[in-house]
């Protein structure tokens, strides 16, 4: 078994406790069959969660018994990059189905209250998780202890990106045609690949941040 | 085994002052110093869990720094009581500690848990405090590690579990492959079970040196007022007075013949003298 691995463990079995605090807030991806309803709230949750587990890892000491194993800082570091990781990609795929049955049966006429439950949205979804963790983390592994700088500057830069990408698509009238309703698919899955690829390098850079700055704490 | 070079370390209100000392193989070596007076940030640096501004530290022979992880897998080390994860079991959290070492002994943990009478279904939240210090000890001891670093193990601990306690290290050395360092402020542990004594006071080292060492080279001097001359008084390390006499610790080779009463201190009289301050 590999460090990280066993860290994996050690944060489902110890830190994240009761751990099926993830499911629940997973099964948010519910709201996504609500008529004319801001889709992007149901992503909203699953980042006000993430706090909350860091909470219990604080309250446990989990960062200062974890720097007692033999490990090095950077594991600890990603263990908690792929546990949040984890969180955010189980929302994203509890989310699919239900935006399949959306589309198909409850807004087919479209939704009039931002985007619809298609690729683009889930396409802001991977930018906007990028955008939280791009701040939370390194903000939070300045102290390891320190919460509510972290959580306040990543839930506005998380609601900043949301109004304004949603603002973008809802009034520009050519974006809106592209990446709005279900008709320009080949649009709405470059979209997609483009707020992956933007995860993908938030968190490789959030992740340099977090550990230089962990690596400075005095614990 | 251990070896500290020059570690210093900056606080706003504090400064761990250039601390270097070695502790050989086989032996106990007991860190002793008044609260705040900058055990735990010596100990905590050792082990990179606080990060000293300077300093070279070797353990095992590797760098502390470099070889982190290899070095934590060979020691154990125990700082305050075992105070995380207050609402889990004892056994869920070995279960997943264990899986970190190589070299972990589930022989010798159950063997200490039956010895210090800990409950493997007990929540840490139900344990006394001396409770969990034995289950931090356990959880050091149980991986064969060559050195054991432990910070004011016998806190919280009652005298005959205590007595217990320091039996057990000497047991551990026994072998004479394993070291101990460990702080206290109760100067009996290290009557009981230390080989050396390293003594510290407001984040400086101001002895080094065995136990046996220590105490023979000092000596309580004691006599009346008028005795006290100004000779006398510059070459003590501190002293006490009172309207019928004085009484202070002074180095035996500072003692020429004189009619005062001379008597050999114990190390709870070297520490509290220190700590008076004066002329060391």
């Amino acid at each position: 078994m590999s460090n990280l691995t066993k860290l994996f463990k050690k944060e489902w079995r110890l830190a994240i406790a009761p751990s099926i605090f993830v499911f629940i807030y997973a099964l948010l991806g519910l709201t996504l069959l609500a008529p004319n309803y801001p889709y992007f709230v149901a992503f909203g949750y699953c980042l006000i969660g993430i706090p909350t587990l860091f909470s219990f890892s604080k309250g446990n000491r989990d960062l200062e018994f974890t720097a007692n194993l033999p490990i090095s800082r950077a594991d600890i570091v990603k263990s908690k990059f792929v546990t949040i990781s984890f969180i955010q990609i189980l929302q994203i795929l509890v989310a699919i189905p239900f935006a399949i049955l959306s589309a198909l049966l409850i807004n087919t006429k479209g939704n009039i209250i931002g985007l619809d439950a298609n690729f683009s949205l889930f396409a802001i979804t991977f930018i906007e998780f990028g955008v939280f963790n791009l701040i939370f983390m390194p903000t939070f592994f300045k102290t390891g202890y320190r919460l509510a700088p972290a959580t306040t500057f990543a839930i506005l830069g998380y609601l900043f990106t949301t109004i304004l990408l949603e603002i973008i698509i809802a009034f520009i009238p050519a974006l809106n045609i592209l990446f709005d309703g279900y008709s320009n698919i080949v649009a709405q899955i470059c979209l997609l690949a483009f707020g992956v690829v933007f995860y993908i390098a938030s968190m490789f850079l959030s992740f340099k941040l977090s550990v230089k700055n962990f690596n400075k704490v005095n614990l | 085994m251990l070896k500290v070079r020059n570690l210093c370390k900056q606080y706003p209100n504090f400064y761990l002052d250039n601390i270097s000392f070695d502790l050989p193989k086989g032996y106990i070596m007991g860190f002793i110093g008044m609260n705040g007076s900058g055990k735990t940030t010596t100990l905590k640096s050792i082990l990179n869990i606080v990060h000293p501004d300077s300093g070279n530290i070797q353990i095992l022979g590797l760098d502390n720094l470099k070889d982190e992880t290899q070095i934590k897998k060979r020691i154990g080390f125990m700082l305050g009581t075992f105070d995380y994860y207050p609402k889990t079991k004892i056994s869920k959290i070995t279960a997943i500690y264990r899986d970190f070492f190589d070299n972990w002994d589930e022989e010798k943990y159950n063997l200490y848990l039956h010895r210090f009478k800990l409950d493997p279904n007990k929540k840490i939240s139900e344990l006394s405090a001396g409770m969990r210090v034995k289950y931090g000890i356990t959880l050091a001891l149980s991986h064969n590690a060559e050195l054991l670093i432990l910070d004011e193990p016998t806190s919280g601990l009652d005298p005959l579990a205590r007595d217990d306690l320091l039996d057990l290290f000497r047991e551990i050395i026994a072998d004479g492959n394993t070291s101990i360092l460990f702080s206290t402020h109760i100067t009996s542990d290290l009557d009981k079970c230390a080989d050396y004594i390293l003594m510290i006071k407001n984040g400086k080292i101001i002895q080094n040196t065995t136990k046996d060492e220590l105490i023979d080279s000092h000596a309580l001097i004691s006599g009346k007022k008028s005795e006290l001359t100004d000779e006398i008084k510059a070459k003590m390390i501190a002293l006490k007075q009172s309207s019928l006499g004085f009484k202070g610790l002074i180095k035996r080779e500072f003692i020429k013949n004189s009619d005062l009463v001379i008597e050999k201190p114990n190390l709870e009289d070297i520490m509290i003298f220190y700590n008076l301050g004066g002329n060391q």
